[in-house]
């Protein structure tokens, strides 16, 4: 039997047993050490649900609470859209009620002194962190917050990755893949002009314009991770390379959680791997070329995205805003309308149509 | 609409039932068809394949889940078209990977086992996933039978992908001592 053979085995399993993949596996304290779970967030969104006044939809925010009672500590991660008087987030995304305008009240106390960034501009990726038991509703869209504790800064887009620490990346690869390879990897392996970069976490479809320039705006200004192709041989390993975020203190980790997470911080490093055989990695550019009709070094790649489970490209086509899909892992059917060209699809209809679905299990898309 | 009222549909041969199949399935028969087809037209064909197959066979099928039942068919779908293209060496992708990874776990050398052996094998492998934590049966789940990347696993349940790779790793070694214990020459 080979490993085809065993796939086509599992693909027999009954449905009942193919079913419970649809199961959400309940999430360990020890790895998130939330103070709460997410069900009793989940629980705690609800009953602040069921006190809102009629026509009002309560948020979660995506994160975790600190329990019960008047304090209930949670986060909304967004993007700026408003500054002055007051500061105003639109969340990245919601679930599974729809506000998503959220309105800080700047007060004295709130956030407390020195816990925001002093020049906050629009267009910037934030993490709110706030009492979600003091949310006033104002309308179907928008909920107030009055108490803020404190608002940090996605980590810009400082084009760093030249500090990348090469031999520390050859020594992991090595570690993880050494049986694979066939000759170890060294640092003059590491070609740092080979990293492709992917814009994450900004929900750009959730922002108020389609306009290229405040897109481009937003990513800048939210989290990014490059994608390197190490060579070795018959092999090649792509590194997913990340920035290290600043230091959450309301994340509750262990003294050597926060020190490896402080020892990170502004840094790049290697969050995962995964090992191709060579030629079989993912080419983005020549997907690009090939739906474009010729390379696209403009190309901007936008993972993470609502409705694509994969990375698409934002790319200007004949003069439209276009989006390129990486993968075939959408539903392309849906928006055969769209497209510009085979594989190119009008950017702004994308974005209304994704705008206007349902929430979708984030996991099987079923 | 309830997977009742879309099976309903179906068996009036009211052709929409496969809008509303797409509305509701179209992203999990996307994601599996582009989790083992290396290009993003084969994966299109492939779904657009697995709705004319689930038009053809409902009825005489009336499937219990019809969620598990569009993977399946479009697993099996995108697998043929994948033997295919491996045979003109135009493979590659996540499946090798995943291929790669199952090899481990495989009784009787390279001969295809017998069907009753296969029967049992599928019947020990079920026993085996029934008696694992939620958590590890999700991550297995979706590994090898819906053949998702490490990446889109962790994304699902904000986990490290070394965290999930690991995780992988230990089933498959459970699994392997599991059917060795019965008596399987792996």
């Amino acid at each position: 039997m080979t490993g085809i053979a065993m796939f086509e085995l599992l693909g027999e399993l009954s449905p009942e047993m193919v079913d419970r993949a649809a199961e959400k596996p309940g999430r360990k304290r020890n790895i998130l050490k939330l103070v709460t779970s997410l069900a009793a967030a989940a629980c705690l969104a609800a009953a602040i649900f069921a006190l809102l006044p009629r026509g009002s939809h309560a948020p979660v925010p995506n994160g975790g609470t600190g329990g019960g009672g008047d304090n209930a500590p949670g986060w909304i991660d967004g993007v700026v859209v408003e500054t002055g008087e007051h500061i105003v987030v639109e969340a990245a995304e919601w679930m599974p009620w729809e506000a998503k305008r959220f309105v800080l009240t700047m007060t004295e106390y709130s956030p407390a002194p020195g816990n925001m960034p002093e020049d906050l501009r629009v267009g910037e990726g934030v993490r709110v962190m706030c009492n979600i038991n003091s949310f006033i509703p104002v309308d179907s869209d928008t909920v107030e917050v009055p108490v803020v504790f404190a608002i940090y800064r996605h980590v810009g887009n400082v084009d760093l990755l030249a500090g990348l620490d090469k031999s520390e990346l050859a020594r992991e690869i090595n570690e993880l893949y050494g049986a694979e390879l066939t000759r170890p990897v060294t640092s003059e392996d590491i070609d740092l002009r080979r990293a492709v970069k992917i814009y994450v976490d900004t929900n750009i479809f959730a922002l108020r314009s389609a306009d290229r320039g405040t897109v481009l705006e937003a990513l800048e200004h939210g989290r990014h991770v490059y994608l390197l192709p190490v060579e070795a041989g018959e092999r090649t390993v792509v590194a997913n390379i990340q920035l290290g975020l600043p230091l959450n203190s309301d994340a509750g980790l262990s003294e050597a959680e926060r020190e490896e997470v402080l020892a990170r911080e502004g840094h790049y490093f290697a969050s995962s791997f995964a090992l191709y055989t060579t030629g079989r990695e993912p080419d983005y550019g020549e997907i690009i070329r090939k739906y474009a009709g010729e390379p696209r070094p403009d190309a901007v790649l936008v993972g993470g995205l609502p409705f694509f489970r994969d990375p698409v490209a934002l790319v200007t086509f004949d003069g439209v805003d276009a989006v390129i899909p990486l993968t075939g892992s959408f539903d392309a059917a849906a928006i055969r309308d769209l497209e510009l060209a085979p594989g190119v699809y009008d950017y702004g209809k994308v974005r209304d149509y994704v705008n206007s679905l349902p929430p979708q299990d984030p996991d099987l898309c079923g | 609409m309830e997977d009742a009222a879309i099976l309903e549909l179906y068996w009036a041969r009211n052709d929409a039932a496969l809008e509303e199949t797409r509305k509701k399935y179209g992203g999990l028969c996307a994601a599996v068809a582009s989790n083992l087809l290396p290009n993003r037209e084969d994966a299109e064909e492939c779904v657009a394949d697995t709705y004319l197959a689930a038009w053809n066979t409902i009825p005489p099928e009336r499937p219990r889940l019809l969620r598990a039942y569009l993977a399946a068919l479009t697993r099996n779908i995108a697998l043929d078209r994948l033997k295919r293209l491996r045979a003109q060496k135009r493979g590659g992708g996540e499946a090798e990977l995943i291929f790669e990874e199952l090899s481990e776990l495989l009784p009787g050398g390279d001969t295809p086992a017998a069907e009753l052996e296969r029967r049992e094998l599928l019947r020990d492998i079920e026993s085996f996933l029934d008696k694992q934590n939620s958590r590890a049966r999700h991550i297995f789940l979706r590994r090898y039978y819906y053949a998702d990347s490490v990446s889109a696993i962790a994304r699902g349940l904000k986990m490290r992908e070394n965290t999930v790779s690991a995780q992988l790793m230990r089933t498959r070694g459970r699994l392997r001592e599991y059917l060795l214990e019965r008596g399987y020459d792996i």
